[in-house]
Formats: structure tokens, sequence, C-alpha cells
């Protein structure tokens, strides 16, 4: 699967689609495209459901993200996080820092 | 060991000789209250524990060693040489009570004798008000965590650069959480908003908690690729400081915070986090890491007060074999299909049998850790034997031990135990002299035998070395050429003639004293510690002492080995004692009344041809390989078909029928399920270097023939 971020419309807020893997080199890819968003964005829905490897960089940005919006007022939702999202946000114990949906619902 | 009899009677004798290395320590610093209770500790609960099991005798006796050990550890008495030599008879006689519970005529009169020493020091007054005494401590002995786990706290802060340079954190965390309870803590404040994020530089740290059982420096070995760069701070927490669970005080600690910052807030609210934290004194990461520590540390206090005892299993020795031997056929199993996966070619499967060949080996490695104890489980009896017969003898002798911490096979420590023994009684007996000699030779009187211990390698080396006399060379080359071991006109280098002890039959000692001179000499040592896949060297230096090194490898069910082939057999040799592999050509060897030399660069190594050895059908090739050992301080060879190469393997035993085969030490399921022996070195050359003694013996002074 090829590491790409899909950025489309959602009915809570834009969706960010990470798919593939949300590591240090698709960070510095990512990140022009998430300071092109709209400033005003409300909330943001971050869809992990498919993102297959995430490292210290890729949580970084996550929580870069959580607090750029927690200043607008928004929120940051995490989306149904696969295994591996799960499992570094369990191993530095950010499941309670995010919000977070875990459903099997596509968004 | 189902019945709780027995049981009884194996934690006592722990606890005996717990005592007893106590007693033994104390006498060496006999203000150390941490020693006196651990004696008085071993005696109430064999006290207790008799009492349960109807050792009726054996409690109303350690009743009075306890009532007098309560008032040494209450400062109302000294600790005096003579109190310590009653604790360690009274030691043994408790031994003897455990043995047999029904007393004979002696047993009462030792028993009633011991006391009667017992009470001339320490006066016994109302033995009901000692009972309520002992009672009434006994709760607060033990001290929370004694052996259990330790508390630690971890800060890391990864440099800048760390994502750059390939470091990822995940593992890190992982491999701590894996030592025990971790409670982690990201501290997110350092992490800019999205517009001033450099996506490559490392902004995050983290505060761990971590409860093991494990010590720093394993926690420091995570960090061991990072440590220059990261900066890494490991506290232990002293849990048995009353405030170090309060929230303030752990702020405070980890230096977030001033301690009068907390004191004049504290005035106003008690819930230090809150108020610190809405003052804007400390983040809410900081005051979450914070209160996890507590958290970390309240559990572990609670845990250390309930005792950690369920987490220990006594399992009977014989299924822990059944589990190795399981666990070797695996090995055994995986080897072979992994052989499989490679011939196949197929990716899928390649993965499975790697995945397969990781768990095994990690199965293997615990399983045989199990196995694993630290040698200073023996050294305790050295001491013992140490004090007692030098006593004897007269002398006066330190024992100093080093490496005790160093772990080997069960199995080895246990059959280690006699060598040893035999080794110290010889040091003591024959190496270390009467203070008064060694006074007039300008040594002080008192000797020294220290027995150290410490890996090399896939090898233990103990190392037992004395401050005497050391080895009176002339004396052995006499007493060899009058058993007729050698020749009178031999020559013999300076430590050939030192080997000459662990000849069978050779003892030098003067005079049988009870100690040595029991008819078993230093060859049983030298067997017995070859039949632990070891070797036992000696270096002795007149007038300044003997070291006597033993190497053992640290188990015995798993052989580092080199394969060889002869045809399509298949045999293994320790590789511990293989020293080089030399081609020779069909014709060139030498012989020497009947007996094979190989020239390896100038010197004759006598070698044996395992082709002729079993009996291999078929020839030889024009070319054929010699694995040249080193077995003590001699040469020897092999020779094969072709070396195959290095092969580590578990060992299986023979079965019955053939166990104790001379020359082979084992077998062991090769990849293709085919068989190969495990060949002991030691063992074929000793039987060829027999035989060439004595046809040497009858030719002597001949130089070797080169018949070519």
């Amino acid at each position: 699967m090829s590491n790409v971020i899909r950025i489309e419309p959602g009915p809570h807020g834009t969706v960010l689609h990470f798919e593939g893997d949300l590591t240090i080199f698709q960070v510095g890819e990512y990140l022009p495209q998430l300071l092109a968003l709209e400033a005003d964005e409300e909330s943001l829905v971050a869809d992990l459901s498919a993102t297959t490897e995430v490292d210290g960089a890729g949580i970084q940005l996550l929580i870069a993200l959580r607090k750029q919006l927690e200043t607008a007022g928004g929120r940051l939702t995490l989306h149904a996080p696969s295994p591996a999202v799960t499992d570094a946000l369990v191993t530095c114990d950010l499941c309670d820092y995010f919000h977070m949906e875990c459903t099997s619902e596509p968004c | 060991m189902s019945d709780p009899v027995d049981i009884f009677r194996t934690e006592a004798e722990e606890h005996l000789s717990a005592l007893e290395s106590a007693l033994l320590e104390l006498e060496q610093r006999p203000e150390d209250p941490e020693l006196i209770a651990l004696a008085f500790r071993a005696m109430h609960t064999i006290k207790g524990g008799g009492g349960m099991f109807g050792f009726t005798e054996l409690s109303a006796f350690t009743h009075h060693l306890e009532t007098a050990l309560d008032k040494v550890r209450n400062g109302l008495f000294p600790v005096t040489q003579e109190l310590i030599s009653i604790l360690l008879d009274a030691k043994d006689h408790v031994t003897g009570l455990l043995e047999d519970p029904v007393l004979d005529q002696t047993q009462i009169l030792i028993g009633r004798g011991l006391l009667e020493r017992l009470h001339a020091l320490i006066p016994d007054e109302q033995i009901t008000e000692a009972k309520q005494t002992t009672a009434a401590q006994s709760p607060a002995i033990a001290p929370p965590g004694e052996e259990g786990d330790r508390v630690y706290r971890i800060h890391i802060r990864p440099s800048a650069g760390a994502f750059r340079d390939g470091f990822d954190i995940f593992p890190i965390l992982k491999e701590l959480q894996g030592m025990g309870t971790c409670y982690v803590t990201t501290d997110t404040g350092g992490v800019p908003l999205p517009a001033e994020l450099d996506p490559e530089s490392c902004m995050l740290s983290w505060d761990l908690v971590l409860v093991t059982s494990q010590g720093a420096e394993a926690i420091r070995d995570t960090f061991i690729f990072v440590a220059d760069e990261w900066r890494i701070d490991i506290d232990p927490i002293d849990i048995d400081d009353d405030q170090c669970d309060r929230i303030g005080e752990i702020l405070v600690e980890r230096g977030l915070i001033a301690r009068s910052q907390i004191e004049s807030l504290l005035a106003e609210n008690p819930r230090v986090g809150e108020v610190l934290q809405q003052a804007g004194l400390v983040t809410e990461s900081d005051v979450d890491a914070a209160l996890r520590e507590q958290r970390a540390i309240r559990d572990t206090r609670e845990r250390g007060a309930r005792g950690e005892q369920e987490s220990l299993v006594r399992v009977p020795a014989a299924r822990l074999d059944s589990l190795m031997n399981l666990v070797g056929e695996l090995v055994i199993v995986q080897a072979r299909m992994q052989q499989l996966a490679q011939s196949r070619d197929d990716e899928a499967m390649s993965a499975i049998a790697e995945d397969l060949d990781r768990l095994t080996t990690e199965l293997r490695d615990n399983t045989f850790s199990i196995r694993m104890l630290p040698i200073g489980t023996t050294f305790g009896r050295f001491r013992r034997l140490v004090r007692d017969l030098s006593r004897d003898l007269g002398k006066e002798i330190r024992l100093e031990t080093e490496g005790a911490e160093t772990e080997l096979d069960k199995m080895v420590i246990d059959r280690l135990g006699d060598p040893l023994v035999h080794l110290i009684r010889n040091s003591i007996d024959h190496g270390i002299e009467p203070p008064e000699q060694r006074e007039a030779a300008g040594k002080p009187p008192v000797g020294t035998i220290h027995l150290a211990a410490e890996h090399a390698e896939s090898h233990v080396v103990i190392r037992i070395r004395d401050d005497g006399a050391g080895l009176n060379t002339g004396a052995i080359r006499a007493k060899a050429v009058e058993r007729g071991l050698i020749a009178r006109d031999q020559t013999l280098t300076e430590e050939e003639i030192q080997g000459l002890i662990f000849e069978a039959g050779f003892s030098t000692a003067d005079r049988v004293s009870d100690v040595s001179g029991r008819g078993v000499g230093m060859d049983v040592v030298k067997r017995s510690i070859q039949d632990l896949g070891g070797q036992v060297g000696i270096r002795s230096e007149p007038g300044r002492g003997t070291t006597l090194t033993i190497t053992l490898p640290m188990t015995l069910a798993i052989i580092e080995g080199l394969m060889v082939a002869v045809s399509e057999e298949r045999y293994v040799l320790p590789l511990s004692c293989v020293e080089e592999c030399i081609e020779v050509e069909r014709g060139s060897e030498g012989k020497r009344n009947g007996q094979r030399l190989a020239r390896v660069r100038g010197d004759l190594v006598p070698y044996l041809s395992l082709r002729e050895w079993f009996a291999v059908p078929g020839a030889a090739p024009g070319i054929e390989q010699i694995v040249v050992t080193r077995l003590g301080e001699q040469r020897f060879g092999f020779s094969v078909d072709q070396v195959v190469g290095q092969y580590q393997t578990v060992v299986k035993r023979l079965g019955k029928l053939y166990e104790g085969t001379a020359g082979l030490a084992g077998a062991t399921i090769l990849g293709d399920g085919g068989v190969a022996m495990i060949l002991d070195a030691g063992a074929l050359a000793e039987s060829l270097e027999d035989e060439v003694r004595t046809r040497g013996r009858r030719q002597t002074g001949r130089p070797p023939t080169w018949t070519e």
C-alpha cells in the first residue's frame, strides 16, 4: 500500500485519512498540506484505520494537531486507530490524551 | 515432593544454611544488625515450622536459641567468638534433629550441653516472658521489599535529532515495559503547534516509573545505543521513606518545583497537585507523572507487605528435566524445519520457520535460565569448611570470595561441590603454612584462600588461589618416579611436573591427616571436572602459593561443537577444546609404538583415526583433516574425512544401554533426521594416552622415530 494522506470533508469536520505508514518520512511530506488547511478549521478527524506503521514523529504530529485544534477551541478525533497506532498510543499511554473513536464504521 | 514434612525439611535446611552464612559473616562483622536479624529470623522460622510439623524437640531447642538471639538483637549481649561457635554447633545439632525427630541418648546430651554453654553466656530468665517479647516483635522483622521489586524513576529526553538519526522511542519503551510494571507518562509540553513543528525533530520526553526486580544496570542497558545523545536519568526510589509517596515530595524530587513553594500552598489546600497546576507551577502531565509514581510506590509497598512469597514456586527437578528435554526436542525439530524451509525456497514457509526459530531460541534460553543458580550458593559451605578446618589444624586462614553471583547450571553446581571441597581442603591442609612458618618466611600470619568465579564467553572460570608454600616440585617428581608414573631421567618442564598431581593414585601428603589423604586424590577431582565437560589446571610458585583454575561450560544441556564427517557418519567435538584443523596427505603420517603422529608446525601430535575407532566402512580420502584439540596441557588430534563446521546443539543422552560408553558424551539429532555422536575428546585421548604410556615406558629414553 502506498503512503498517502487523503483529505476529505466529513459530517463532523474534515477527515484526514492517513493511509499506509505515518512515520518521519510522511510527516514532513504531509505537514505542508495540513498547514494549508483552513486555519479556522474547528474539528478534524484523523482516520487511522488504514495506518500500517507509526513512529515517534507520527505521534508527535498528532499531538501538534491536537494542540492546534485545542487553541482554536476545536477537537481532534482519532478515528478507528489500527493495531499499529493503538499499540503506539498504549505504549506511550496517550489513549486518554486524545479523543478516540473506536469503531469499525468508516467515516 | 508433596509431603509437607519434606517441604518443611527442605525449607529448614535452607534457613539453616542461611543461618550458617550469617553466623560466619558475623564473625567478621559482629556489629552488623542485619546479620543478627537474619540469624534470628532463621531460628524463628525453623522453630515455628518445627512446632507445626511435630518436631517437638527441635522446636524446643530452637526456642532457646531464638530467645538468646533476640537478646543479642536487642543489644543486651554482644556477639562473641564463643557465642558464634555455640550457635554453629547448635546449627549442626538442629540439622541432626531435622533428620531424625526422635532423640537418642547422645543427641539429648549434645543438646543439653549446648544449652548449658549458651545459658552460661546469655542467661535465660522467664521463658514465658521471652515468648511474649518475641511474639510482639516478630511481625516487624521482614523489611518490606527485601528481595523483591524496586521502584525506579526514569526520565527520557531523546536528542532533538533522534528521529532523524533513525532512533525510535517505542522499542525502548516496550523493552522497559517488559521488565516489570511500567507507568509511562508522555510529556507533550514541548511539542509546538503544527506551524512551528519541525517534523524531524523530537520534542517529546517521557517520564517512567518502573517497578522491577532488575537492577539499574539492566535498565541502563536498554539505552545502550542512544545513551550518548539522549538525556537519560535513572533514579531508584526509596519506597521505605514515609514521605516518598506524597505528591508534593515527588514533584520536588523531580526538580519541578521548590519545597518552599509547596509549603506555602499546602497551608491553603491539601491537594497539592491540583493547586500547583492551577497556580501554573507545574503542568498537567507533570502531575500525571507524579501521580503514577505515587501509585507505583503504594502498589509496591502493599505487595511488599503482603510478601512476595506467592511469586515463588517450588518445582521438582525431574519436572524441570522433562521440560528441558522437550525444549531440546523442539530445538531439533525447529532446526529440521528451517532446513526444509531453506531447501523449498518457499517464502511463506521461511517466514514461519524464522518466527519459530525466534520463539524456540527464546523458549530455550528461558528454560535454561530456570536451571541457572548463582555459584555463591555453594560458597557458604566453604566458609564453614575453612573456619573449622583451619582451627583444627592450628592455622589462621581467611576465605575471600569473588563473583558469587556468577550463574551456572544447577546440575553443574551440584556436582561441583565435592571437587571444590576437596581442592579447598587441599589448600588448607597442604597449601597454607602454620602461622609461625609463615612469619618466618616473611608472610602475614593469616593465610588467604581466594575463591573466585567469573564468566568467560560461554564458560565459567573458577579460581582457587592460596598464598601458601606452593607445590614442592622436587617431592612430586620423586613421588612420580617412585610410583612409576615417569622415568627417572625423563625431562619434564615445571608445569608438567605440577600436572602430575592429577595422575591416579598420587598423594604428596607427608602425613595422613584427618583431612586429606583419604585415598581421594586429585585424579578424582580431575575426572569429576572432566565429566562436567570442564578442565582443571594448576599453577604454582614456590613460596608464593598455588592457583587452581577450573573451566566449566555454563550448562551441560547445550554444546557448542565442531561437526566433522567420516564417510556418511557425523560426529560433534566440543568446540571449547578444538585448537585448529590441519590437512594431512595419506601416507605422510608418522607412527610411534603404533600411535599415529601428525606434524603440527614442527611438533608431533598424537592422533586417533575416527574411521578406525568407530569402524566406519569405506576407505579414507586421499587428504584427511586432523582436528587438533587441547586437553589440559596436551594436544591431541582426531583424523576425519571432512570438517563440516560449527554446530550448536542440545545434548541428548544416549539411553541406558549406551550410557557410559567410553568416548561418547551424548548424541544429537541433525536437521535431516540423522544422528550425530557427541565425542568426549578427553576420554578418547586418555584411552590412547594410556596405551602410549605403557609402550613408552618399556622403551624409555629412546627418542621418537618419525617414520616416513
